[in-house]
Order: C-alpha cells, then sequence, then structure tokens
C-alpha cells in the first residue's frame, strides 16, 4: 500500500523519517564539544541538558533514529515537513481543523513551557526505547548543538543542524560519564 | 479567547468522535444493544481516560478520500475568490502608491488540511461518564458505542476541560482488538494489569491532570502488573460480550502532540526489540500503524 498526498494533517511520521538524501554530510559538521566540569548545580539541570549516546552505531543510523523521534515528539503537525504556516496564517485555525488545530489549541491552552517539558520527556522516551544512553552536559554547550520548542518551531535549517550534530555525538566517542536514567 | 480556542477544539474533537457515545449504567434502558454497533467495556482501578483509534477498512478508506477530495475543492474555491479579492486590494493599493498586501497561498494537496482518518474516527472515553463505579471489585467501568471494526489502544489521551488533548500517547507500540456487532467486547482491566509496567524505565511522567471535578481528576498510570480480570457488571451479564483476542500493534503518530510512551511488554501478545514492535504469536517485527491519511492508492 502506498500512502500519497498526505496533508498537514495525516502524513505519517514515517515519511519524515530520515531518507538517503536528506542526510546531512558528517564530513562538514563540526564535532560539538562536550567535556566540563561537572558541579553539582550543573548535575541539577541533567533533566533538560544532556546528549544520547549508543556504542555500535553509525551516523546515519543515529541521524534517522534522532529525526524519528524528532518527528514523534514534536507531534505530526510539525513532522511531516509539509506543514505550510503560511497558509495556517493566511487562513486562520479555521480553516486548518484536526490535528493541527489541536495541537496549535492545545498550545495556547497550555503554554509554552508544558509543551517544552513534553517535548524532552518524548525525546527521551523515545531514544531510550532505541537503545540510547543518556548523558548529562552543561547548559551553554548543550545549547551550541541542541533547540527547545516551545509554541514556535524552530528554522528548519537550524532544526537539521541541530539534529545532524546531536546525531554526530550520539555515534561518536563513549562518554567517560556516568549515564543518566531514561 | 482562551474558551473559545478551547470550545473550538472541543466541537472538533467530538466531531472526532463521531459515532462513539459513553453508556452510563443509570441510562442503560435508553441505549438497548442494538444489533449493528459495537461496544468496548472496560475496567480499571481509578478513573481511567483514553482512546482508541479505529483500522480503516478498504470501504473506510474509499469514504475518506471522497470527502477529503471534496473538502479540497472547497477549498480551491475559496483560494479562486480570495485570489480576486487580492487582485483587487493589489490595484487598489498601486493607485494610491500604497504597499500590498500578501498574495494567498494556494492549497495544494501536500499543504491543504484535512483531518486525518485517525482524527476523525478516534473514539474517547472518561474520565467522566463512567459506566458504573464497581461496587463488588472497586474502581470504575466504562462502556462505549462504536463503530465495529478492529481497534488500537492509543493510551491514556483524551480531552480535557480546557477542551485540549492530553496525556500519554502508546505511539511506539500497543495493541489491538477486533469489535463485532451486537456484543459487548469485554476488555476487562486487560489494558491496565497486562502490560509489564514495571519493567519498563521512562522519563519521569507529570501529572495527567484532566481538570475535571471539584479538585480535577488525576489520571494515575498503571505501575505494576498483575493477572487481568475480566467480566462485565451484572447490569450487563443477560447481554452477549466476548473476550477479545489482543494483537500487537505498531507505532502511531504523535497526532495530538501529547507525551509519547509505549505500552510495555505482555506475556504472549507484545514485545520489543529495541523500538521494534514484536507480535509474541507470529514473531514477526509489526509495521508502523498508518491511519489512512491522504490519498491512498492500491500496490
Amino acid at each position: 500500500m502506498k500512502w500519497l498526498g498526505a496533508g498537514a494533517l495525516g502524513a505519517l511520521f514515517l515519511a519524515a523519517a530520515a531518507t538517503a538524501a536528506d542526510l546531512p554530510d558528517p564530513a562538514g559538521l563540526t564535532m560539538p564539544d562536550v567535556s566540563f566540569e561537572e558541579s553539582a548545580a550543573i548535575a541539577a539541570d541533567y533533566d533538560k541538558y544532556y546528549y544520547f549516546h549508543r556504542s555500535d552505531t553509525d551516523f546515519a543510523t543515529a541521524y534517522a533514529d534522532i529525526h524519528e523521534c524528532d518527528a514523534l515528539a514534536s507531534g505530526i503537525s510539525f513532522s511531516a515537513g509539509n506543514y505550510d504556516p503560511a497558509y495556517a496564517a493566511q487562513y486562520g485555525i479555521g480553516g486548518v481543523i484536526g490535528g493541527v488545530a489541536g495541537a496549535a489549541l492545545a498550545d495556547a491552552i497550555h503554554g509554552s513551557a508544558r509543551r517544552r517539558v513534553i517535548r524532552r520527556i518524548n525525546m527521551r522516551n523515545c531514544m531510550s526505547f532505541k537503545g540510547y544512553s543518556r548523558y548529562g552536559l552543561r547548559k551553554d554547550l548543550w545549547e551550541e548543538f541542541n533547540f527547545e520548542e516551545g509554541l514556535g518551531r524552530e528554522k528548519e535549517d537550524v532544526r537539521v543542524l541541530a539534529l545532524a550534530r546531536q546525531a554526530l555525538v550520539a555515534a561518536g566517542p563513549a562518554p567517560a560519564r556516568k549515564e543518566l536514567e531514561p | 479567547m482562551k474558551k473559545l480556542l478551547a470550545g473550538m477544539f472541543l466541537c472538533a474533537a467530538l466531531a472526532g468522535a463521531a459515532g462513539a457515545q459513553a453508556i452510563e449504567e443509570k441510562n442503560l434502558a435508553k441505549h438497548p444493544l442494538k444489533a449493528d454497533q459495537g461496544y468496548i467495556f472496560l475496567h480499571a482501578p481509578d478513573r481511567l481516560a483514553g482512546t482508541f483509534i479505529r483500522i480503516p477498512s478498504d470501504e473506510d478508506i474509499a469514504q475518506y478520500n471522497d470527502q477529503r477530495r471534496a473538502a479540497f475543492a472547497e477549498a480551491m474555491k475559496k483560494y479562486a475568490k480570495s485570489l480576486d479579492r487580492w487582485n483587487g486590494d493589489v490595484k487598489w493599493a498601486q493607485e494610491r502608491r500604497q504597499k500590498a498586501p500578501p498574495k494567498p497561498v494556494e492549497p495544494t494537496e501536500a499543504t491543504f488540511s484535512f483531518p486525518s482518518f485517525a482524527h476523525l474516527n478516534a473514539v474517547v472515553f472518561g474520565p467522566i461518564f463512567a459506566f458504573s463505579k464497581d461496587e463488588e471489585r472497586g474502581g470504575y467501568s466504562y462502556l462505549t458505542a462504536v463503530k465495529p471494526g478492529r481497534y488500537v489502544w492509543y493510551g491514556p489521551v483524551f480531552v480535557d476541560e480546557d477542551g485540549a488533548r492530553t496525556g500519554l500517547c502508546y505511539c511506539m507500540g500497543s495493541v489491538s482488538f477486533e469489535v463485532r456487532s451486537g456484543v459487548i467486547t469485554d476488555l476487562g482491566d486487560f489494558l491496565v494489569t497486562a502490560p509489564r509496567f514495571g519493567e519498563q524505565k521512562t522519563a519521569p511522567l507529570p501529572d495527567i491532570d484532566s481538570g475535571y471535578g471539584l479538585n480535577g481528576i488525576k489520571i494515575r498510570l498503571p505501575e505494576q502488573s498483575r493477572e487481568p480480570m475480566f467480566g462485565v457488571p451484572r447490569s450487563l451479564s443477560e447481554l452477549p460480550s466476548v473476550r477479545p483476542t489482543f494483537a500487537a500493534a505498531g507505532k502511531m503518530d504523535n497526532i495530538y502532540g501529547v507525551m509519547i510512551s509505549r505500552l510495555p511488554r505482555i506475556e504472549g501478545v507484545l514485545d520489543y526489540q529495541r523500538d521494534e514492535v514484536v507480535d509474541v504469536a507470529s514473531g514477526n517485527i509489526v509495521a508502523d500503524q498508518p491511519f489512512g491519511a491522504g490519498e491512498v492508492t492500491g500496490g
């Protein structure tokens, strides 16, 4: 069975799965710095600032995994890559019923902070189920190759670069520090 | 504004559950069992809420695609009108040397927005409108009239008091079961007792508060498994009921943008190889679960 013409509300996250054509060239990426001196204050924020790693995983696999988890974590209204913000903005919420409206209204009701929390939980669960371990990171280092999304959505080129650098770390050298709970 | 938005979404949510109806024991006389209707009965130790989504049949897909095509045609008509209006606005602005308004965006098959089959066929129950508070076993039972078909347990995802979807989606693995016409499909407390909740580690989850009631009704997520119990209350015992055979269901879209997890493994039914869903009965990896979105062609 082939699924075609999936609209903003209906596209499967599978459609958002990274393809070979989408795969950034790791040679053009800078490996993020994840080395720092741990302190109690830094460790207190590990629920927000962290990175994933899995042994024996190549960059392409890690990128596909992170990409899928990002799509699942964000919700379908954002995941397909064919959601057109201009269309939604122009025709308003009345013209965009169902999932996009649901996400938008849920956001309007529950707020940006809530959505950021949900995204973090979702990434942690998804990557954990995929067998990745989680390691704490200092906030400023985390900000170098991560983004937070609340009500809005980060620009696509910024997202892709950040997800690719996260994949570089996930498939990179084994972390020397202690693994965290999912 | 918040209430307006909530009201709009609540309407959309209720429309999504069209054909589904919560039945309370006190109203049972008003809702005699119908031969062409399916019924989902379940029980939980506390108030529960959640969503089931029907897997589309070929007939469903054909009907859905007809509706979608009609809606797209309507959107194109509206776009044509908007374009006419915009042309006039541009001319008006040019005559006055003012900035022209932005050109309308033409809807396309890719950007056209229409509810997915899942949105239109999601069945939501609880936490209020329980069938009964079970005096014999404790806890609450829920009975929902639904269109017959095969349903996936989407998870404790529901419409809260504000009209927003909230909760936890088992988007990374769950179970499905068949609902037949004219009988009560008795899920018992299987969904909250059979999965090995104690074995599955996840990120700490915040309370899922429905907002209903004086102090809000929190949906308590199961933490431990035990032997499931089945059986319908006495008030339903005269009606035919059947225990379904559960099968593993693959990954699903997070269509409401809620928290995601997966139903923990279930002896003889559901297991995982990392994030791949395994149907224990067949030993096969289960494909991701599409619900029918957009045009569908054979092949």
